[in-house]
């Protein structure tokens, strides 16, 4: 029996993903088709690729952005990579092997987080489009430097550790995941660390309301006499920015 | 592609769709529609994206319609096409006759 709800899980995500200007009303779709009859399996087919397809239309907007940032998370994290041959050269084997690599892994990973966070940060404040400064942007590069690490992770454990081509293929695959779930977490740690960037300034009319809203019908009847508790009103409308 | 005189495959099934829906074409019957016609599933996701791009390029406009109980409070987004796009679609309908119009042997198969 079809469950009477969409799985919340999804629509949270849907909701708060949000990597496109028009997930209010695909969430409103969505919830329209599924209550005519559609599957839960099928609405969550939808929602990852509203995900999917809004964060591929911000990365096509912002080509170079997006190339920057996965040059910076390869790079920083085959710095991680090697770091500890260096350790090993400067003090031996006196830690243990896996946890100078999980280390240096988890810290790699931070640093990229950070520093492409810090990076997309200052493109916000050149740049305040609607999109960028509604952090469609932010999330978009970050998704996908996390996507480009799981690239990164498999190449790091197929080419760069000795000998990984003798192995089977599931001892690689599961080599891979590990590297790449510490080295995630770490980026996660590195992008939140940073705090969100503070609200944009809105430009605001001689009324006192943002210059966006000053042709709406809300702010036109402000005039009208008992029409003040109307300035409490919160707009909702995304797509009417 | 449409960027360069044409629209590309998906943008023109999109608008198509768009054209025939007259004055309900928002997400959902956009959606089915294409489905319909095409028998493969589709994104909505995707076609909202393909409509955003259209709507940049000046095709295509959008207007926000009531929010509904059955949406969950959400609003529609009822989309147009714009003189412009019109103008687009019988370009890229001269171009796609005038090559079919050259391949009469795909009637009778060509293999």
């Amino acid at each position: 029996m079809k469950p009477s709800k969409p799985p919340a899980l999804a629509t949270w995500l849907l909701e708060h993903a949000r990597f496109s200007t028009a997930d209010g009303v695909i969430a409103g779709d969505l919830l329209e088709e599924f209550n005519r009859g559609r599957s839960a399996a099928w609405y969550w087919r939808q929602v990852l690729m509203a995900i999917v397809v809004g964060c591929a239309s911000e990365v096509r907007h912002r080509r170079v952005v997006a190339i920057r940032a996965v040059v910076i998370t390869w790079a920083v994290n085959y710095g991680a990579i090697r770091a500890p041959f260096v350790v090993y050269r400067l003090f031996g084997l006196a830690f243990h092997p896996a946890l100078v690599s999980i280390t240096f892994s988890l810290l790699g990973g931070a640093a990229s987080g950070a520093l492409v966070a810090l990076l997309q940060r200052k493109d916000e404040g050149r740049h305040p489009a609607r999109r960028i400064l509604r952090g469609i942007g932010r999330r978009a590069m970050l998704l996908t430097c996390a996507g480009a690490l799981l690239g990164w992770a498999f190449m790091a454990i197929l080419f760069l550790k000795k000998g990984a081509l003798q192995h089977p293929i599931h001892q690689i695959l599961v080599a891979t995941i590990v590297y790449y779930l510490v080295a995630l977490t770490g980026f996660a740690i590195g992008a939140l660390l940073l705090p969100a960037p503070s609200k944009p300034i809105t430009p605001r009319s001689e009324h006192g309301f943002p210059v966006m809203y000053e042709n709406s019908v809300f702010v036109q009847l402000r005039s009208i006499p008992g029409c003040g508790a109307l300035r409490a009103v919160r707009f909702q409308s995304r797509e009417s920015l | 592609m449409s960027g360069r005189g044409h629209f590309g495959e998906w943008e023109l099934m999109v608008i198509l769709a768009l054209m025939r829906l007259g004055d309900d074409a928002y997400g959902v019957p956009i959606c089915r529609e294409i489905e319909e016609q095409t028998g493969r599933e589709v994104a909505v996701g995707s076609v909202y994206a393909t409509l955003d791009r259209l709507v940049e390029k000046g095709f295509v406009s959008s207007q926000l319609g009531e929010p509904t109980a059955e949406r969950g409070g959400r609003a529609k987004r009822y989309f147009r096409i714009t003189p412009n796009g019109v103008r687009e679609v019988r370009k890229t309908q001269r171009a796609l006759v005038n090559l079919w119009n050259a391949l009469p042997q795909l009637e009778r198969g060509i293999g």
